[in-house]
């Protein structure tokens, strides 16, 4: 989580974009030994929790609702790399609030 | 100021000060000379045409375009509906100052009563509710031209939205409108401000970005993308969408505090809505 707000600080401050190369890089490989239920209700948390703060990315829900449908259709692989990518990015946008809540103030114009 | 603030500025090219804390006419008064200083050349007026006040090319077509405006229809069904009485004998202008007459400049402010900021497409659905009929869509449709017909009445009207000082629930909305259009949010990370203040005149793609000062005066807009009239909320909720950052439902009270500081920021202008933009 650390170097996950690390990065994100970091992004802030070079090219926007940055923060989408790093989501989609989200793999079946950091999910270890989790099953999809495991993963999928870990990754609805994190939105919830990321509504919370009014701040959901876009794409999220459809990632979700696109691991749902491969998890359905056996391709299990492909429905946990989904997933854990929609996790990361609803944990982003969470950093992401949480260090704008007062960040925001160092852009405001001033003379 | 500390350290890790002072790198930060020289880092965004900004200058910190007080400008988190400075009260709306201090706000108003900084963001009129970033951008004046910014495009000598623009009379004041002009900021209301939005990037059709420094996009040469962009502007000749958009001449082309008001030739045959395409938000007449809309000001015409706007009118046509606006008439029209409620099931129960009444009708919109009996919810408005002035009959609602030439009254936008007054929009959005905050309700003292309610306790929240009061956008005109809010309180055209706040007058069907207090006259029983059904609300309707906020971004497009009948309110869009409603709201298009009222906006036609109030052309050349001084926007002057007031934050009144003795009620720090005025300043708290307008202080939450800051601080949306100050926050990063969305995937690629950005700020209304990144676009519309830092980047204001240069290209995104296929479009020159415009500025904050004038991002109210000309509402709603037939846009050729569209290819209908949309309200203000429409276009942020695209905005959002842009940077990929999951809109907000409109008329949500971060939308209308975004609208509130929004619209504050082009007063002294004079409202030219409805406008085409492409
Ligand atoms: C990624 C850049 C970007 C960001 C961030 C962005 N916009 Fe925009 N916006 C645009 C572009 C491009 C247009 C169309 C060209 C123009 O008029 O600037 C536009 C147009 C607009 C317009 C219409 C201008 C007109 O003349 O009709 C408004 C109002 C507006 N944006 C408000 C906002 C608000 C509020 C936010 C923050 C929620 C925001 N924008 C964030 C890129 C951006």
């Amino acid at each position: 989580m650390n170097k996950l707000s690390t990065f994100l600080v970091a992004c802030a401050f070079l090219l926007p974009g940055c923060g989408q190369e790093t989501v989609s890089s989200g793999s079946p490989g950091h999910a270890g030994g989790s099953s999809f239920a495991d993963i999928y209700a870990a990754a609805e948390q994190a939105l919830a929790v990321a509504e919370a703060k009014r701040n959901v990315w876009s794409k999220t829900e459809g990632l979700l609702r696109d691991a749902k449908v491969a998890n359905a259709d056996g391709r299990i692989d492909e429905a946990i790399a989904l997933a854990t990518e929609a996790k990361l990015q609803a944990e982003l946008a969470s950093i992401q609030a949480d260090t704008e809540a007062e960040t925001w103030r160092t852009r405001v114009l001033s003379n | 100021m500390n350290n890790k603030i002072l790198l930060l500025s020289v880092i965004i090219g900004l200058f910190v000060g007080a400008g988190a804390t400075a009260g709306p006419e201090e706000d108003r008064t900084v963001m009129l000379e970033y951008y004046t200083g910014r495009f000598p050349d623009v009379p004041l007026q002009e900021f209301a045409n939005g990037l059709y006040a420094f996009d040469e090319i962009a502007r000749e077509q958009w001449i082309e375009m008001e030739d045959f405006p395409p938000y007449e229809i809309a000001i015409e069904d706007g009118q046509a509906l606006f008439e029209s009485p409620f099931a129960n004998g009444k009708s919109y202008a009996d919810c408005f100052d002035n009959g609602g007459i030439g009254i936008r400049q007054q929009y959005p402010h905050f309700d003292a009563d309610l306790g929240e900021v009061v956008t005109l497409e809010l309180a055209i659905n706040q007058c069907r509710a207090a006259n029983d009929e059904e609300s309707l869509p906020y971004l497009i449709g009948d309110l869009a031209a409603i709201s298009a017909y009222m906006s036609y009445t109030s052309r050349g009207n001084t926007i002057n939205v007031k934050v009144p000082q003795d009620n720090p629930s005025a300043l708290a909305a307008y202080e939450s409108g800051k601080q949306y259009y100050y926050t990063r949010r969305g995937q690629l990370n950005f700020a209304c401000m990144s676009c519309h203040v830092q980047s204001a005149g240069l290209m995104l793609r296929a479009d020159r970005l415009s500025t904050t000062l004038g991002h109210a005066t000309h509402w709603p807009v037939y846009r050729a993308k569209w290819g209908e009239i949309g309200t203000l909320q429409k276009r942020i909720s695209e905005c959002n969408s842009q940077v990929f950052a999951k809109p907000l439902q409109p008329q949500s009270i971060e939308y209308r505090n975004l609208e509130y500081f929004l619209t504050y920021m082009s007063n002294g202008l004079e409202l030219n809505g409805p406008a085409s933009r492409r």
